[in-house]
């Protein structure tokens, strides 16, 4: 403390001159140690000889235990010498120089040599103490007891059984635990065992391609390993659910020739920390041990997702926008991505995406399965087997390297972006398969395939018409749908399904069940005429879609609504199709006025918003307005956008202004547009309105019969070119008009046709 | 723990006795440090050369013999035979007892183990004169249990007092000879001594 206070550290030990002082225990503790050995062996000595007395007893110790003695005397003579060294600087200086030399002399020696002698010296002492100690309990001379005590040890065999018996008794409790837990969730299936091939999948040809592929190069991996290359190790199915990852997981489980390993999605989640692993390890050592017999295995992980991930560990960061969402952006549109940079892609997904990338982490399998799994994958390809490893190296060979075991690995999600970016790089997955929804010739052929197990009437033209207007139909819904269709006919006696019941249970399907509300009457024509609207507009504007149904028909979240879908697989959209969009959206308000004399309902507000939203995206993000710039990009920089306000106040709010701007002033021309064509298709939303009001719920194809005037499939729109009918629709809209205006019955009822 | 080095290192470091012991048969016993010990296996030897035939198979039971006495100069066939000795003279034998031993051996057949006591005792006329039982009585040790006896007799004239134990172990395969002797002027002489050798003798029994 005083040095402390006064500045001066605690000197060095080669600047000490004296040796720094002992403790009292430290001077004393082998002094003790020897006296407690000392009365230890007295005592046995009196336990060994009833009669001996103790003063006998201690003397005879003295006189047997003379290298004690001896042992003491040198400890002795030690602390005698430390104490000297402690007071006398001359002493300690001679012996730190002693030392010093001594040490010099030990260091001519090379590190290694000295390692190696000390070793060989300390093996010497072990094994000579040992073999000292071995004498006194044997009562022989050293050299010969050590040949004894293996004899002893081979009678003391039994007893170490037993020692090892307690220990392992315990250990294989656990082992058993974690043995059985670690069971389960693991099935193979050899060639033959499944029925399903590749020509029971519908509709993914493209992918089916490449899987085929994959596993050609596992029937015969030669092909490709004679020219220096390997089998590709790993397939990655994603898409959305219910287009047929697992279906073709089992088709290639029944097309290939190699053993088939299922992996249940919950495999690795598990109660305990540690069981994911040894899954992982045990899934592992099977399919290297069905690689080896069979020359090749298939393993196919459901819903890989439950794998679950390891978190982002930078915040962001590039490189977590994998190359899923990359394509997840890219994929509509204008194929922006294509012809661009890499580096100004990922700046590109890196702003748009980090939100999506952050909510990720943690969940799934567990602590360490992920990583087991990793490793497994693509690890070390170490030596493997007791003999490999143990008994080669033994006999002073080096141990083979590991065998090529071909395992292909395929995985399915549908949440990409739930996986683990390691798990997706090359090496691991090797090929990212995109599992979208069936090209319509699939489709076609998947109605084909479910029709055909079932009674119906329908013609090849009405199926292609059904695969048309169902867009979005996965296998899974196309199921549904027939199945519905047959419990429609069903009930209404039949065992064929008809055309409309198939449509009725398409309907059925994406409307959900109506809720069977009666509207009073003016407010069914309200609605009718903006649905009315709506549809008119569509059918006359728009191209890159056709109108799927129309209905008046409360649903839950709705009152009516006029559904479309695009007649064909398109891929990028234009500015006049946009445009279209937005005079679709903009009918109702604009008929609504015309219609009501100036009035509008509350229900135009959604129909707003997409105009709007639509309206802005073509304005500030698509160049489909006045502009060029992008406004992402220029909000991105804080720069003002053309045409808005320079200067360092608030660039921000002046360039929203100058935004908004413009997408008013285009929704203003288009609104006045849609007006125009509204007034000159009166009639036909008139007819439109009263056939809705007539049929509640209309397919596209009547709606486009109403609206031209002839004969659809259900409802026939000749009647609505007879000028006396239009007529008679004319007074009941006015009549409607005046209900409405004054809160009141409409006098004139709902024409009816003929 | 001082006090105990210095003790032994300050000269008291021979023992005040010595402790003749077989610690596997656990027989115990201590003599003054000036006596002289007859070693087992000299005993043996003169034993297995003297003797013949019967006595040959019966010298292959013994497991322990030892033989302590003042007189620097003892001959082992001193202590094999029955004739005075002038200076005392312990001799302790643990031998096994054959089969039909074990079966049929009292507490008189230990009395007779070296001197046909009982016989003596009843005035058989064994060409020994003046024989005397001073003491008799049942000794129970821990391993074993007997009889000590403390006798008198002459031969050739010398009259000589033995103080015999004989035991026999608890499980009857074991048998204990335990005898101090001396010529009677010798033995009153040296009572003192001898009766703390006799004390002495402990009986642990085979471990």
């Amino acid at each position: 403390m005083s040095q402390l206070q006064n500045g001066i550290s605690r000197p060095r030990d080669t600047d000490r001159k004296t040796r720094i002082h002992l403790s009292i225990y430290d001077r004393v503790k082998f002094l003790l140690f020897f006296g407690v050995t000392f009365l230890v062996l007295t005592w046995s000595n009196l336990a060994d000889n009833p009669i001996l007395s103790v003063e006998d007893a201690l003397n005879e110790t003295a006189r047997t235990k003379t290298w004690l003695i001896g042992l003491a005397v040198i400890e002795i003579v030690r602390q005698i010498h430390f104490i000297i060294a402690e007071l006398l600087a001359p002493y300690h200086g001679i012996w730190t120089k002693y030392f010093a030399f001594v040490d010099r002399q030990l260091h001519r020696l090379s590190d290694w040599t000295r390692f190696r002698l000390s070793r060989l010296i300390k093996w010497v002492l072990v094994i000579s103490l040992l073999a000292v100690i071995l004498g006194a309990v044997y009562k022989e001379p050293p050299i010969k007891a050590l040949f004894l005590a293996p004899k002893a040890f081979i009678t003391a065999l039994p007893f170490l059984g037993q020692l090892l018996f307690a220990v392992f008794f315990v250990i294989i409790q656990f082992a058993a635990i974690f043995w059985f837990l670690s069971r389960g969730g693991i099935d193979t299936y050899f060639p033959d065992d499944i029925r399903t091939r590749f020509s029971d999948v519908w509709g993914q040809d493209h992918v089916l391609n490449r899987i085929r592929e994959n596993l050609l190069f596992l029937e015969s991996p030669e092909e490709i390993e004679k020219h220096g290359g390997y089998v590709p190790g790993g397939i990655l199915l994603w898409g959305p659910p219910g287009t047929g990852k697992t279906l073709m997981a089992e088709s290639m489980a029944g097309e290939t020739g190699k053993p088939f390993v299922f992996v249940d999605p919950g495999a690795f989640t598990n109660m305990f920390m540690g069981v994911g692993v040894l899954k992982v390890k045990s899934l592992f050592r099977k399919l290297r041990k069905l690689a080896l017999r069979y020359g090749g295995v298939v393993v196919f992980i459901d819903e890989a997702d439950s794998l679950g991930n390891r978190g982002i560990v930078s915040q962001g960061g590039p490189q977590r926008a994998s190359t899923m969402e990359k394509s997840k952006i890219f994929e509509s549109h204008c194929h922006g991505g294509a012809y661009l940079s890499e580096p100004a892609v990922s700046a590109l997904v890196r702003d748009k995406f980090v939100m999506g990338g952050a909510a990720g982490g943690g969940g799934g399998a567990g602590m360490g399965t992920l990583q087991a799994l990793l490793t497994e994958l693509s690890g070390l390809k170490k030596p493997r087997g007791f003999f490999n490893r143990i008994v080669r190296r033994t006999l002073g060979m080096r141990p083979k390297n590991p065998p090529k075991y071909r395992i292909l690995v395929v995985m399915a999600t549908n949440m990409p972006e739930a996986l683990d970016e390691a798990l997706l790089r090359p090496g691991r997955i090797d090929r990212m398969y995109r599992v979208g929804y069936p090209s319509k010739a699939g489709r076609v052929r998947t109605y084909e395939g479910y029709l055909s197990k079932v009674s119906h009437s329908l013609t090849a033209e009405e199926i292609d018409k059904i695969a048309t207007i169902t867009p979005y139909a996965t296998g899974a819904t196309i199921k549904d749908t027939i199945n519905e269709a047959l419990i429609m006919a069903i009930r209404n006696g039949r065992t064929s399904i008809e055309w409309s019941d198939i449509v009725k249970a398409k309907q059925q399907k994406e409307l959900g069940p109506s809720e069977d509300v009666e509207y009073i009457e003016r407010e069914r024509h309200a609605i009718a005429v903006h649905e009315a609207c709506h549809a008119v507009m569509a059918h006359r504007t728009r191209q890159h879609m056709s109108i799927d149904l129309a209905t008046i028909e409360k649903g839950s979240d709705y009152l009516g609504m006029v559904a479309s879908i695009p007649p064909d697989d398109q891929f990028t959209r234009w500015k006049s199709e946009y445009k279209s969009d937005i005079l679709v959206s903009l009918a109702s308000l604009a008929g609504e006025r015309m219609f009501f004399d100036g009035d509008n309902s509350s229900g135009v507000s959604g129909d707003l918003e997409s105009a709007t939203t639509i309206a802005s995206l073509m304005e500030g993000h698509w160049g489909m307005g006045s502009t060029i710039s992008s406004h992402v990009s220029n909000r991105r920089f804080e720069m003002g956008s053309p045409g808005g306000g320079k200067g360092k106040e608030d660039t921000e709010k002046q360039m929203r202004m100058a935004l908004s701007d413009r997408i008013e002033e285009n929704l203003s021309s288009l609104l006045t547009q849609a007006e125009e064509i509204l007034r000159e298709n009166r009639n036909q939303v008139l007819a439109l309105a009263h056939a809705l009001e007539t049929h509640k719920t209309m397919s596209g194809e009547d709606v486009a019969a109403v609206i031209e005037g002839v004969k659809g499939s259900i409802v026939d729109g000749r009647p609505y070119l007879d000028a006396n009918f239009l007529g008679e629709i004319e007074k009941y809209h006015s009549a409607s008009v005046v209900a409405h205006r004054e809160h009141r019955i409409p006098e004139v009822h709902l024409p009816v046709i003929g | 723990m001082c006090v105990i080095l210095s003790l032994v290192l300050t000269g008291c470091g021979e023992s005040s006795k010595l402790y003749p012991a077989s610690k596997a048969d656990g027989v115990f016993f201590s003599v003054p440090k000036s006596w002289h010990g007859l070693s087992n296996a000299a005993l043996n030897k003169y034993e297995k050369k003297s003797s013949e035939g019967e006595s040959n198979s019966r010298q292959s039971l013994v497991r322990w013999q030892v033989a302590y006495s003042t007189d620097s100069k003892i001959k082992v066939s001193q202590v094999f035979s029955l004739k005075p000795v002038k200076s005392p003279l312990v001799f302790v034998r643990v031998r096994d007892l054959t089969g039909s031993e074990t079966n049929d051996f009292s507490y008189n057949s230990l009395r007779n183990v070296i001197v046909p006591i009982t016989q003596l005792s009843e005035g058989a006329d064994l060409g020994v004169a003046d024989f005397k039982i001073l003491e008799d009585g049942e000794v129970v040790e821990k391993g074993a249990r007997g009889v000590q006896s403390i006798y008198s007799f002459s031969i050739d004239g010398t009259d000589q007092t033995f103080n015999q134990t004989v035991l026999m172990s608890n499980d009857r395969s074991t048998l204990y000879i335990f005898m101090v002797r001396c010529a009677t002027k010798c033995y009153t002489k040296n009572k003192k001594v001898m009766e703390e050798i006799v004390k002495s003798y402990t009986v642990r029994g085979a471990k």
